[in-house]
């Protein structure tokens, strides 16, 4: 019997969807089969088993009622509290993500599917025009410090969080920044929100640790220190102490009977103590990992071989929410004025191969748009896939010939004007291996990189005037709206690409007015289709986070903005 | 009594000395680039607003015209008040207490293996002068004023802590967590103090005294301890006090490296993040501890030497 040939491409993406095939292996072969780049190019859709890449096994997601008890489990960032544990005042994505541990959320996103899934709110109700919420409450919860949850409780909260006279947070925007109007204990268990116009993206915001419930009690008591030395909620760890730029200390909560209905864990967490630590050095997060001081680390691309392979120990790739990195342009700086020396640039970055070099360990997926496949309905990019400028060195020498820029010894010039372009960054970024490969590349299109690196502070500086012709800049965080307005509508103060288009900033902002997700989206993806074509950027890779973890931890999961959460998390023996 | 009115002049006149330390601080950290607000906001998917940005940089004075808010600053650290921290909301003087003992505790660590290593190598250098000991002591020292503090830590780190597993990667605690980060720290001064310490001795063995010591019949021992290195002592007690200030500031890249708390990382953290309360807190507060270590240094002069103390 004649058997139908096996599809080599095909049998590489089952294996690595499987699991038997690492993402470095997958990226290193797809550098040299061009039919393998352009499937992943194309958007195939690797899933979580996949993305999970050597660490799966530590990923699993069954939650045993009787897993082993007790224990310390330590994690390492490069910073954890970056500004404060208040809540209502944190504008720190790892200081949310820690809250969560201690804060419960009004709702649970299932990072699984997207979905939103009753928390310390059972059910809600949204009016007809998408300005009121009404929430019904859980009953027979109770705070650390003995206090009840309820509806004075959230409303004590959430006017925290929107108080004129105090510092704005990201909970400030989670609930609607100007268009937030009032919040109101209707009963014990009932609360409305009231907005003057439409927040689609509420009902997700609820679930960040940015808007998690606070004891009010602890809220008044501790006023300005509040986030310093207390932080108060109902969740599975009790705080018990935070040393800036050193630790956070969280212990048990025995009497937790929480969690979100939907996690598949409830009662209370098996590890007697959460650490986490500021280690501001990757390789020593990472090494103090494979020596057994702490457990688990989030680790940068360029320490995965320090890692992979080593006893105990296993690399987690989580897709990022967040944007895309990408490497923006300004569009008002000539010669990047030129619309064909930007797209030039585009087709000038092997995206495939740029992912197997030592700077990305073969870790990510070539970027298509601002947003990566993770963060949209279904992975489903496929409607503005066809506006992602292909990798064509050809194609990039022959539409600069075109355009009259001769090469002159390394560089093409016109006009007196050469194509080398200022590359903003940060001195980590270079160090990273991210930065110097892109002049690399470049090169072979007679364009050249001017690296002008220095501390984050110079590079947020010189961003925000808008002093460069390419960033590498990105955003963190689960609502694409909020990320793609902030680089890319006209008028924000991080948009300095320079685009200012009429038809995107509407569509920006009927998606961010927008009264569903369904609304919100069909306004976003064809902004973002727009973006392309304008070519303010290379939308160069979606990132994973990495974290090099002990073969220890059972039931680790992630939430839906990449970090882990420790609900349920075990030690074993 | 001389040492008292001595110890009160050196007081008043470190007065100047602060003022200055903070005049200049403040204008360094202002005149560098960096918006600690824009630092709190961009990357951190918030999604902010420039009305929101504006509104915490008025709320922190920072659109106040620079005088005015040094005007400010001076006010209150005259009543105590050191401010609070941009990033975390805390008293920047709860910061400076929570962290000094960590960074003391590795500073006096720093300081005495600098000052038993230093003088144990000097001496033996000085007493087999011009042999192969004394030739290889000057190279440990050589190597030592030469090796930066951060890459011998990351070296140490390299070979003790992830090789050979004797001691912890990052910050341990107790004597095992601050054997590495102390080496590190205190290397170099050990290697400075060697060397004065052997250029000290030489000259003090060369006088009549010590012959007359030694034609007495005393021990060589005694000799070198009790006669010798008194006398030796002055010029390296100045060393040793101005090695205490540069330990102060290594500490800054030591701690970061072992990621130790300290003065210094918490120093390095509000530069980076333009915390101007902090830094401007933080740098004030070890200027002061360098001027009451040399004034230490100084009264320390007439103990030793009494004639010194009857000139003051």
């Amino acid at each position: 019997m004649k058997q139908e040939p096996v599809n080599s491409v095909d049998v590489l993406i089952d294996g690595y969807q499987s699991g038997m095939i690492s993402r470095r292996r997958i990226m290193a072969l797809a550098a040299k089969m061009p039919a393998l780049a352009a499937a992943l190019a194309a958007g195939t859709q690797l899933n979580s088993a996949g993305a999970a890449g050597i660490g799966s096994a530590v990923r699993s997601l069954t939650r045993a009622q009787d897993t082993t008890q007790g224990g310390s489990l330590t994690m390492a960032y490069a910073t954890t509290v970056g500004d404060t544990l208040n809540q209502h005042r944190s504008n720190y994505t790892v200081s949310r993500m820690i809250a969560r541990h201690v804060l419960e959320c009004l709702t649970w996103v299932n990072p699984a599917d997207g979905s939103v899934n009753p928390w310390l709110a059972e059910s809600w109700t949204i009016s007809e025009d998408g300005l009121v919420y009404t929430f019904k409450l859980k009953q027979g919860v109770m705070f650390h410090d003995g206090t009840p949850f309820n509806a004075a409780a959230v409303k004590a909260n959430f006017e925290s969080s929107m108080n004129p006279d105090e510092r704005p947070g990201f909970a400030y925007q989670a609930l609607g920044g100007s268009s937030f109007t009032s919040v109101e204990a209707v009963d014990d268990s009932t609360v409305t929100v009231t907005f003057s116009a439409p927040h689609a993206a509420f009902l997700l915001y609820l679930s960040d640790g940015g808007t998690g419930i606070d004891s009010p009690t602890a809220l008044e008591a501790d006023g300005a220190d509040y986030g310093t030395t207390a932080l108060v909620g109902s969740g599975p760890y009790i705080f018990k102490e935070w040393i800036a730029d050193d630790h956070v200390t969280l212990e048990k909560n025995p009497d937790y009977t929480g969690g979100p209905a939907t996690f598949g864990f409830t009662g209370p967490t098996p590890l007697d103590t959460l650490i986490f630590r500021d280690v501001p050095e990757a390789t020593n997060r990472a090494q103090a990992v494979v020596n057994n001081e702490i457990q688990i680390a989030r680790i940068i691309e360029p320490n995965v071989p320090e890692v992979d392979g080593q006893e105990g120990v296993t690399v987690i790739a989580t897709p990022k929410a967040g944007s895309c990195r990408m490497y923006l342009m300004n569009s008002t700086k000539a010669p990047l004025d030129d619309i064909n020396v930007r797209k030039a640039i585009n087709m000038a970055i092997d995206k495939v191969t740029m992912l197997t070099l030592p700077g990305w360990a073969g870790f990510g997926r070539p970027g298509i748009a601002p947003l990566p496949s993770n963060m949209v309905p279904n992975g489903d990019l496929s409607s503005i896939a066809q506006y992602d400028i292909a990798f064509d060195i050809d194609a990039a020498n022959a539409l600069l010939d075109e355009g009259g820029w001769v090469l002159n010894g390394d560089v093409r010039e016109k006009d007196g004007v050469k194509l080398i372009f200022d590359m903003l960054t940060t001195q980590t970024d270079v160090d990273s291996g991210q930065i110097e490969p892109i002049d690399g590349f470049l090169r072979e299109a007679g364009m050249q990189l001017a690296i002008k690196a220095g501390d984050s502070n110079f590079w947020i500086d010189g961003f925000q005037a808008g002093d460069y012709h390419m960033t590498l800049m990105s955003d963190s965080g689960y609502i694409g709206v909020g990320i793609v307005e902030e680089f890319f509508r006209a008028g924000e103060p991080f948009a300095t690409t320079g685009l200012d288009n009429a038809e995107v900033n509407d569509l920006i902002d009927k998606a961010v007015a927008a009264t569903t997700l369904e609304e919100l989206w069909a306004n976003l993806m064809p902004a973002m289709g727009l973006i392309m074509q304008e070519v303010v950027g290379v939308m160069a890779w979606e990132q994973d986070y990495l974290d090099a973890a002990s073969t220890k931890i059972q039931g680790l999961a992630y939430n839906e903005v990449g970090f882990p959460w420790f609900y349920g998390t075990s030690l074993s023996s | 009594m001389p040492s008292i009115r001595y110890a009160f002049q050196r007081v008043i006149l470190a007065i100047p000395v602060l003022f200055g330390v903070s005049v200049l601080t403040f204008m360094m950290l202002h005149l560098v680039p960096g918006d600690p607000v824009a630092a709190m906001f961009v990357g951190q998917g918030g999604g902010a607003k420039e009305a929101q940005m504006e509104k915490v940089r008025e709320q922190l004075g920072l659109n106040d015209p620079l005088p005015v808010q040094y005007i400010n600053y001076v006010r209150n650290v005259l009543q105590g008040d050191f401010g609070r921290s941009i990033r975390t909301n805390e008293p920047v003087s709860t910061m400076i207490t929570r962290n000094l003992p960590p960074t003391l505790q590795l500073t006096l660590a720093s300081m005495c293996l600098a000052i038993v290593l230093g003088v144990t190598l000097g001496v033996i250098a000085a007493v087999k002068r011009g042999t192969i000991v004394d030739n290889a002591t000057m190279m440990v020292a050589l190597a030592g004023v030469s090796m930066p503090s951060f890459w011998l830590g990351l070296l140490l780190i390299s070979v003790f802590a992830i090789r050979l597993d004797w001691f912890p990667i990052i910050g341990g605690t107790g004597l095992r967590g601050l054997v590495l980060p102390a080496f590190s720290l205190g290397f170099a001064a050990a290697a400075i103090i060697a060397r004065m310490v052997r250029s000290s001795l030489l000259e003090v063995l060369g006088e009549n005294y010590i012959v007359t010591a030694r034609a007495k019949g005393l021990v060589e021992r005694r000799v070198i301890v009790r006669h010798a290195l008194r006398n030796a002592a002055i010029p390296v007690l100045t060393i040793v006090g101005l090695q205490f200030g540069g330990l102060l500031a290594g500490a800054v890249i030591v701690e970061s490296v072992f990621s130790r708390q300290g003065i210094g990382r918490m120093l390095v953290s509000s530069l980076q993040s333009r915390d101007f309360p902090v830094a401007q807190g933080g740098v004030l507060f070890v200027a002061a501890v360098y001027v009451l270590v040399n004034l230490l240094v100084d009264l320390l002069y007439g103990v030793v030497d009494p004639r010194i103390a009857v000139e003051h």
